[in-house]
């Protein structure tokens, strides 16, 4: 068998696992922290920025673009966004299909969450304009991530897939596909299979288009309750199945494990990255 | 020469000295990122988390203004008040 | 492309989804719920990471609920939260039940500078300006103090309240000895400065009559006034100090 280094997995790195992850030696390939974090022109964050750089490939991932905002990106943080990048050179960048810049008590207000977009084909225009003007300012690909929602807008005329297809194709954008936030649409959308929901969800998506995938895992509550994707969990079992699925199905991806509340140990968060890519080759070895 | 060039010249001659010297411009890294480096929107991309979190512990209620005898400042407030009793105290001996 | 009606209207919509998270007042169903207590909690924690004292000196609960009356009065507009809650001195201010320790405004104004302090990126001096300090009549040379700095007054010990309490959060009990002991010595008005160093802020305390000298170099005064106002200050030894720190970044000359 030829285990040729076609998995490339990583961690979200949060700031409990700063000291382990940057003085000693781990078996992961990247790390991805949150643009926003490394915002401040110097002090510690600087410092941190350049000591990941020199252990980890670098994947920048934004929470606050708010590509679907129909106010438009702002452009301070455009400027400081494309400061940032152009500092720290990273080998992925990506933010989420949402929107965050509107207007509250008649002053611009960033709305501090991922709110939910309606699929329509305004909305697809407008977040086409903002990835066109996004990708165009920081002379790089983006890769937009699905969320999970908790409310919807009344007037999709679009499914998420199409919206998400139809704007990869007008904008060549990537995709980051978040696996566990299409199994919580699934669960809060009352869906008795939440995994055959996710699958056909994925099959609606061009292969080519998926840039890297995000793993994590959900509190569980009973069908009744709103599952909130609050990633304090290791992956769950229908979580590495939808993975391997969605592995055969779009080759191997840059796959990440984001855990963000009631963190585990360091090797243990590295452990779930290493499934993942035992996986990866897994399916590599099944399909040669 | 008067008094006050003297001063600049001798204040230049120990800045020339201290640039020359000063370990400022090779700054050690400190590895204890610490609190500092904590990530303040290390929540962003979690819509509607617990713990980024316990919701459920809040007491909401906009006149509960007690709550700050949860912290340490009742007993600052309180050692802040004696010392001035004190004081005046003192004073009107 | 869109018409400017229906980009309106889509703003519109967005706009409603965004008060009905703001506005925490009214009643929600299940799901808005759940991106209100997101909006709250993100706003407390990122207030009690950039006031970590403060929150040791309140408690989290406290905090929370500041943090919801920053979010009514003075949402975030960076999309970085760590520039959001600048306003918690004022609020305390206003806040009836906090207003009465008068120390805890000035903590958090602390707080604030220390962490402002802490994210800029201090330039070295410009030395070659300082040969003007040879080359340029004195009441013609002036200093100028970095933007990067900062500096406090306040009618309270805080500096020994501050570090009291920065430790806490490793579940060290309060130093309530040390503390008492700074506050019987404390007298009158205190001054601290606030700079950075290794790339962490730093506090220390300033004379009065280092104060008053950062004042009048703030005011413009030349050289020449600053030595004949302030005859007690050993110029060398602050000059030194303050390029070592980074307290200053150039000289300048200036005509009348």
């Amino acid at each position: 068998m030829t285990c040729s280094k076609n998995s490339v997995v990583g961690v979200g790195l949060r700031y409990p696992h700063y000291e382990m992850a940057l003085n000693g030696s781990s078996s992961i390939d990247f790390v991805e922290v949150h643009a926003e974090n490394f915002f401040a022109e110097g002090g510690i964050t600087a410092v941190l920025l350049d000591d990941i750089r020199s252990h980890y490939k670098l994947s920048l991932h934004g929470t606050a673009l708010g590509l679907g905002s129909a106010m438009g990106v702002n452009e301070h943080y455009l400027e400081r966004l494309k400061h940032l990048v152009e500092r720290s050179d990273p080998w992925l960048l990506s933010d989420h299909a949402a929107f965050t810049w509107s207007r509250f008590n008649h002053q611009d207000v960033h709305a501090g969450d991922l709110l939910p977009l309606e699929f329509s084909h305004q909305a697809m225009t407008v977040m086409a304009e903002n990835v066109d003007r996004v990708q165009q300012r920081l002379g790089q690909k983006i890769l937009v991530e699905n969320i999970s929602q908790y409310v919807t807008f009344h007037p999709a005329t679009l499914s998420e897939t199409e919206f998400l297809v139809s704007l990869v194709e007008r904008t060549q954008c990537g995709l980051l596909v978040d696996l566990n936030n299409l199994l919580v649409n699934a669960h809060n959308a009352g869906c008795d299979d939440p995994l055959s929901y996710a699958k056909a969800w994925l099959r609606e998506i061009p292969p080519h288009s998926i840039g890297e995938f995000h793993l994590a895992g959900s509190t569980p509550v009973p069908a009744s309750e709103i599952l909130v994707d609050d990633h304090a969990q290791p992956v769950t079992d229908s979580g590495w199945s939808l993975f391997r699925f969605a592995t055969e199905l779009a080759g191997p991806r840059p796959t990440l494990i984001e855990w963000d509340n009631q963190l585990p140990t360091w090797p243990e968060l590295v452990q779930q990255a290493e499934r993942a890519r035992a996986i990866i080759h897994e399916v590599h070895t099944n399909a040669h | 020469m008067n008094t006050k060039q003297r001063i600049a010249s001798a204040a230049l001659a120990l800045a020339i000295t201290t640039i020359a010297t000063a370990p400022v411009y090779a700054e050690g890294k400190e590895k204890c990122y610490g609190v500092a480096a904590a990530g303040q929107n290390d929540c962003g991309n979690l819509a509607g988390t617990h713990s980024c979190a316990g919701a459920s512990k809040v007491d909401y209620d906009p006149g509960e203004w007690k709550l700050v005898a949860k912290g340490t400042c009742e007993s600052i407030g309180g050692m802040l008040k004696a010392e001035a009793k004190k004081r005046y105290q003192e004073s009107q001996r | 492309m869109l018409t400017d009606l229906e980009r309106k209207a889509l703003q519109n919509r967005q706009r409603q989804l965004v008060n009905n998270l703001f506005d925490q007042r009214k009643p929600a169903a299940n799901g808005l719920m759940v991106y209100r207590n997101s909006l709250l909690m993100n706003a407390a924690r990122a207030l009690s990471l950039t006031y970590p004292v403060m929150t040791q000196l309140i408690g989290e609960q406290a905090m929370t609920i500041l943090a919801r009356e920053l979010l009514l009065n003075h949402p975030p507009h960076s999309g970085d939260w760590a520039e959001w809650g600048g306003e918690l001195s004022d609020l305390v201010r206003q806040t009836q039940a906090l207003a009465e320790m008068g120390f805890l405004q000035d903590v958090a104004r602390l707080e604030w500078v220390l962490h402002q302090v802490g994210r800029a990126s201090p330039a070295p001096i410009d030395v070659t300006t300082l040969q003007h300090l040879e080359q340029i009549p004195l009441n013609r040379v002036r200093i100028h103090v970095s933007p990067a700095i900062a500096r406090i007054s306040s009618d309270y010990p805080l500096e020994a309240i501050w570090r009291a309490h920065r430790h806490l959060a490793h579940s060290e009990s309060l130093d309530h000895r040390g503390l008492a002991e700074a506050v019987a010595d404390h007298q009158g008005e205190s001054h601290l400065l606030i700079y950075q160093q290794s790339a962490v802020p730093r506090i220390r305390p300033l004379s009065a009559l280092e104060n008053q000298w950062f004042i009048d170099i703030q005011r413009g005064l030349s050289v020449a006034e600053l030595l004949d106002r302030h005859p007690q200050m050993d110029f060398a030894q602050w000059l030194s100090d303050a390029i070592a720190h980074r307290l200053i970044t150039h000289l300048s000359k200036h005509f009348f």
